[in-house]
This record gives structure tokens, C-alpha cells and sequence, in this order.
């Protein structure tokens, strides 16, 4: 078979982007508060988690500083699907249906047997001792047997 | 199918900075939306399509319409990206204009932005051919820099007169909030004393990197009817050109893409002599020389004459035909919205809007847009309905 | 996060991103030419006659395949050019590039197009457009673009180094 000249290029980029004031308070709350925060829309009362400054099913800005629009969830919630494949560090990509949210979070459930995991299991957050403000200062969801 | 008449009724813009921390991507998108949907009164549900434009290496967030589109109000409509380097944002307002033209949207919303401060601009320009020019990539101004030497040797144009182009710029640029770089005291001398990049370039003969971002609200059929000053489309052209730097044979000082889309342009709209029919243009400058090689490309001037159009003062807001009233490039470069700056920035002149850089009278605008090396597109507005 | 001293906070990465470029044959019979004979090559375009060097298997002008190969000189001309003060890294060598360093547009003998490349010279000051320069390949060549490691400047045309009117 005939040999056809291929290179190799690699590069190397570095990035710094700007999260913004909604989600800088998300990110320091999660860090310092170890509190999980939503938005919620005054237009249609949707709840989003993570906290976000606009609806985009309304096409409104949320204004995080506004009473009833920054929202405090609880860190329990039900798991809705997950990747029956665990990731390299045993947890399994999972949706998460946060109480009191509309939409469903991305994150990881573990720090449990696989075969315990299904539709609807109860879920509690389980954080990382020394938080750095990052979505993973929640090191995984952890099922929990409900009160 | 013949287009329709279709007009600009709307812009809106950010204020263009250094660096914009206080909003992501789509939070800047947002910002210059509503300003854009406020200046024409309407509210999302009257657009009908959205075209896209941001050069998303420089962020390095691959899909910003995936990102960015439900900023821009976009969820459940057509929504378009279009990604030409520095002409992004003029190929989008011609995207954003045919579509409307061609009677199948009312109301096209056209919006670009750029966060330079959140990447390697220098490091993403320099992604070029690996088999061949990415070892020798020396960044955009050496690049900038071999052909204005050409363009020195052959014209003989003299730094004063190019810096001559900065001082216009950034003054202008004092006029304007949204500019990014201003400064009303800047004098040729200061130009001339900032450090040297590549000879014969200064630091302030070049455009900065910006965040920013820009929109346009284009309408069609009887959406025009409201609106008292209407900049209507009369015409535009779209040129690319070889690929590698070496292929362009005294780039700068030929520059045919330009050439050939202006005379197309002009041949459209019935223009015989640019510089006295029209009245103000906001063109693609990225660095100082540019500008003047640009005068005598969109035919403002003979061949040669473009140091002394500049020393002459006509293309100042007040003289004969105004050039960048806003600041231009030199004073805003957030590059996926640069060239929707052009077009709002004429649209703004037109709709009689451009506060404390208005020119006097303008009634015809032109508009051009520079893409990687040779990349132009050119558009005309006037006041005129077709 | 970062925090960055500002109010807001920063997501801070760099992004190690790899490809594989297939270079397709007509760059790579340039690349086995130069690594064979020490030679460049450019394609011409049988309807303008136009020497393409990098070559491509295609005229973009003329809309027109090109199978003529062309031996081009070791010398050329500088057609534009530019001292630079501002720090760039070297793609050979990772390391900064000193400073200033010369950039030059230059014409091979016998290419109608031009190439930009380092100028190699004692005096950044006194290179001028016009002035000759010779090719300088690496030792043991490899068959890349990084087998021409730079230009180095002549001086000023004499009637035994102008370029072969073709
Ligand atoms: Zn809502
Ligand atoms: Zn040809």
C-alpha cells in the first residue's frame, strides 16, 4: 500500500475565561457557603441550577441581586440517568433533579455499590474538605436513604 | 427571485474594553441584543433568524452558537454562524441582509462578539498550514509589517502620514463611548515616540484586542414602514484570495480583493466618483498604513495620493468624506464583531444617531471589511430607499 | 477558580491540542525532492505560467491543474522586509527568538511567488528591498518545512548574483 506523508502539529493554548458576576457568586458560594444556589426567573418562576443570569425561555434577564431570584437549593436531590460506565476515577456521569430546581444537573453520582443505582434514588452531595470554587468542590452525589 | 428593499432600523453595541470580567460569552451577546431590539422597538418575538458571527479559536470554546444562541434569543428559530476571520462580522450583516432581502425573514437580528481577553489571539493566528508557513509564523504584525514596507517603497508614504491616521482614529475614538482605546490629546509625535513593534510599525499605529460585541436589526416589506430614517442596503461584494502570505503579489498596495469588491459595489449602486459621492465610510483599518492603502483601493483617491488625502484633512468629521468618524479598528477590535461595528457604526450615521461624532449631511455610507490577509467584503447604505 | 484580584471570577486552562495533517502528494513529492537533492521545487500553472512555491496541485487563478514541476535557485531577492523588536518563540527550538530579528518577503530565483522567513544578518539595519539572499537548509535534512532554517542576507545585487530572468 502507498505510504502518504502525514505531520504532526501540536499547540499549546492557554485560556482564562471570565465566568461572569452571576456565576463568580455561584462558584464563591459553593466554595465558602458550601450552598448550592439557583436562579429564578420572575417571568416564569423556572428555577435553574447552576445560578444563571438569564431565562432563556422567556428571553429576560435574572437579576441575581433581586429578592426571589437568587435561590438557595437543598443539596439532596433524585438521581434521573447516569452512565452506566464509570469514569476513570470510579464515578458514573449522572442528571440530577436538585428539590426545588427545573432543570437537571450534570455531575457524578458514587461512592456506593453500581448495582444500587437506579431511577429516582434518593441523592445527597458529598464535599470535597477543601473547597477551591469549582463544580467539583462537590466531589460526588452520594445515595443516601431518604428521612 | 428579485431581493426587496430592506433596511437597518437597529443597533446596539457593548462598551468595547480590555477586558470584560463582569460577563461571559453569551452575557456580552445579551447586552448588545437588547440594545440593538431597544434602538428599533421590538422585543424578541419579532425576530424571525439570527446569524452568528465570532471567531470562536480565539476563545477556544468550540460551537458558540451553542453557547451563545439562547443569549441572543435564539431558541426555537433559525440561527446561523458565520466565521470568516476579521470579515466575520460584514459577511454576517450580508448573510443577515439577503436573508431578509430574499422575503423569507421579516426581521433578522445579526450579532458578533469577541473575548480576546480570554485566550492566545497571537498563538490562534498563527494556526496556519503546519506542513508549510506554522514554523515560520512570526504573528500578524510582522506580517502586517513586510507589506507595508512594499507599500512604503512603492507609494512612499511616511510615518508621520500614517501616524497622521492613528491621531485621527483615537481622537474620533474620544467621541465615541463605546471605543475602547481613546485619547483627544494623542499627537503625531506621540505616535511616533510609542514603542516600534516592526518597523515601520508603532505600537499606536496598531489596533488593541477587545471584548466587545455588536448587533443589527435588519427589517423587510412593511417592518421598514415605522422606522423615520432607515439606512437601506444598496449593495454589497465578497472576495477571497490565495492562500499563503507569498501568493499575494504586493499585497497592500494591490490589495485586489478590495479593488474588485468596491468597483463591484460601485458598478451596483451607480457610483462614479467615490470620494465626492459619498459620505462617510467606516472601514477595516487594522493598522495605520492600512488606512491609507485603503483610500486609494476603494478608489478615494489616485494611486500615490493617500499621505496626502490624509494630510489634507477631507477624511476627518467635518471634511469632504469622513473616514471612521467612530474610531475605527484602531480604537475597537473585538474581531467577531469588528466588522458589525463597521456596518452599525454607518447605520448609526444614517439613522442620524452618532451623537458627537454625527457627520453633517450623511445621506450615502460605505462599509468594508478585512479577513486574514486579503479577505474583503464591501457594503453600501443610504438614506435613499431602492 | 481564579480570582484574579477582581470581582469576578476566572476559569484558568491550556489546552494541549494535537492533529494529524495528511500534507497530500503534491507536498510531499516537494518535501522528498528537497531531502533528495537539496532543492526547492514550484508547480506551474500551464495557463498563466505562474511558479507556485509552496508548489499545489492547483492554480487558484486560472481554476487549473498543475502537473509541471519547476527547479527553482538557492538564491533570492527581498521584496519587503522588517526588523522586529517585539519577542516571539522560536517553533524550532521552543526558546525565545533574540531580538530584533529580521523578517523578510523573498523571492526565490525563478518563483513568482514569495515566501516569509527569517533574514539572517550582521546588520538588521542595512537590509534593504532588492538586496540577494541564499537559502540555508539544515545539515541532515528531514523532509519538512523545517528543513530551511533561515535566509542569509548577501548585500546588495551584483551582476554575478541577479536573479535568472526567466
Ligand atoms: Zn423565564
Ligand atoms: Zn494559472
Amino acid at each position: 500500500m502507498k505510504k502518504y506523508q502525514q505531520l504532526r502539529a501540536s499547540v499549546h493554548l492557554p485560556f482564562s475565561f471570565a465566568v461572569g458576576a452571576t456565576a463568580s457568586r455561584f462558584y464563591r458560594a459553593l466554595r465558602d457557603e458550601k450552598t448550592i444556589y439557583g436562579t429564578r426567573c420572575d417571568n416564569c418562576q423556572r428555577v435553574s441550577v447552576p445560578a444563571r443570569s438569564f431565562c432563556s425561555h422567556c428571553c429576560k434577564t435574572i437579576d441575581h441581586h433581586q429578592t426571589g431570584q437568587w435561590i438557595a437549593l437543598p443539596e439532596y436531590g433524585t438521581l434521573i440517568g447516569w452512565c452506566e460506565t464509570p469514569n476513570k476515577d470510579g464515578f458514573f456521569t449522572a442528571l440530577i433533579q436538585l428539590e426545588g430546581a427545573d432543570n437537571l444537573l450534570l455531575h457524578r453520582v458514587g461512592q456506593c455499590d453500581a448495582v444500587l443505582l437506579h431511577k429516582g434514588l434518593h441523592l445527597r452531595a458529598a464535599w470535597k474538605a477543601s473547597a477551591a470554587g469549582t463544580i467539583t468542590d462537590i466531589v460526588c452525589f452520594k445515595p443516601e436513604r431518604r428521612a | 427571485m428579485k431581493a426587496r428593499p430592506v433596511a437597518i432600523v437597529g443597533t446596539g453595541q457593548t462598551r468595547h474594553r480590555k477586558a470584560r470580567p463582569d460577563v461571559h460569552q453569551g452575557e456580552m451577546v445579551q447586552e448588545a441584543v437588547n440594545l440593538a431590539l431597544l434602538d428599533a422597538d421590538l422585543s424578541w418575538d419579532d425576530i424571525d433568524a439570527i446569524v452568528l458571527t465570532n471567531m470562536e479559536l480565539f476563545e477556544g470554546r468550540a460551537l458558540p452558537d451553542l453557547w451563545c444562541s439562547e443569549f441572543a434569543g435564539g431558541l426555537g428559530k433559525p440561527v446561523m454562524k458565520v466565521a470568516t476571520g476579521g470579515t466575520s462580522g460584514t459577511s454576517g450583516a450580508i448573510a443577515g441582509l439577503l436573508q431578509a432581502a430574499s422575503g423569507l425573514f421579516d426581521t433578522v437580528l445579526v450579532v458578533g462578539w469577541e473575548k480576546h481577553s480570554e485566550g492566545s489571539t497571537q498563538t490562534g493566528m498563527s494556526l496556519t498550514d503546519p506542513a508549510w508557513d506554522r514554523h515560520i509564523a512570526a504573528g500578524a504584525i510582522g506580517n502586517f509589517a513586510l507589506s507595508i514596507s512594499q507599500y512604503v517603497a512603492e507609494r512612499g508614504v511616511t510615518g508621520e502620514q500614517a501616524a497622521m491616521v492613528a491621531v485621527k482614529a483615537r481622537r474620533n475614538g474620544a467621541l465615541n463611548p463605546n471605543a475602547h482605546v481613546k485619547d483627544a490629546g494623542i499627537t503625531v509625535e506621540k505616535v511616533l515616540a510609542s514603542p516600534m513593534l516592526a518597523e515601520p510599525v508603532h505600537l499606536l499605529d496598531m489596533c488593541p484586542q477587545s471584548d466587545g460585541a455588536a448587533a443589527l436589526i435588519v427589517v423587510g416589506g412593511d417592518k421598514t414602514r415605522r422606522y423615520k430614517n432607515p439606512a437601506w442596503f444598496r449593495g454589497s461584494a465578497t472576495r477571497h484570495d490565495q492562500p499563503y502570505i507569498g501568493d499575494h503579489d504586493k499585497r497592500m498596495v494591490m490589495m485586489r480583493t478590495l479593488r474588485s469588491a468596491a468597483q463591484e459595489v460601485y458598478r451596483k449602486v451607480g457610483i462614479g466618483d467615490p470620494f465626492k459621492e459619498i459620505d462617510i465610510a467606516e472601514i477595516y483599518e487594522p493598522v495605520s498604513y492600512a488606512e491609507l492603502a485603503w483610500y486609494e483601493a476603494l478608489g478615494f483617491c489616485a494611486e500615490g495620493d493617500a499621505g496626502k488625502l490624509i494630510e489634507s484633512g477631507a477624511t476627518q468629521i467635518g471634511g469632504d468624506l469622513p473616514v471612521n468618524p467612530s474610531g475605527g479598528v484602531l480604537c475597537s477590535n473585538p474581531v467577531g464583531a469588528t466588522g458589525v461595528i463597521r456596518v452599525a457604526e454607518a447605520a448609526r450615521q444614517l439613522h442620524l444617531k452618532a451623537g458627537d461624532y454625527q457627520v453633517d449631511g450623511a445621506r450615502r455610507a460605505l462599509v468594508s471589511g478585512y479577513g486574514v490577509y486579503t479577505w474583503s467584503d464591501v457594503l453600501f447604505f443610504s438614506a435613499e430607499r431602492p | 477558580m481564579q480570582e484574579n484580584n477582581s470581582e469576578y471570577l476566572f476559569s484558568s486552562i491550556t489546552m494541549d491540542l494535537s492533529w494529524n495533517t495528511d500534507v497530500g502528494e503534491t507536498m510531499a513529492g516537494f518535501f522528498q525532492r528537497l531531502k533528495a537533492e537539496r532543492r526547492l521545487y514550484g508547480t506551474r500553472c500551464s495557463n498563466c505560467l505562474r511558479v507556485y512555491l509552496p508548489p499545489r496541485p492547483v492554480c487558484g487563478n486560472c481554476w487549473q491543474q498543475m502537473n509541471d514541476w519547476v527547479e527553482l535557485g538557492e538564491q533570492g531577492t527581498i521584496v519587503g522586509k522588517t526588523v522586529c523588536y517585539y519577542e516571539i518563540l522560536d517553533s524550532m527550538t521552543g526558546k525565545p527568538r533574540t531580538t530584533p530579528f529580521v523578517l523578510g518577503l523573498i523571492q526565490i530565483d525563478g518563483a513568482d511567488t514569495t515566501l516569509n522567513h527569517f533574514v539572517e544578518t550582521p546588520d538588521p539595519d542595512h537590509v534593504s528591498i532588492g538586496d540577494r539572499v541564499e537559502t540555508v537548509l539544515r545539515d541532515t535534512l528531514q523532509g519538512n518545512v523545517g528543513d530551511i532554517v533561515h535566509f542569509q542576507w548577501l548585500g546588495p545585487p551584483t551582476t554575478s548574483s541577479q536573479g535568472s530572468k526567466k
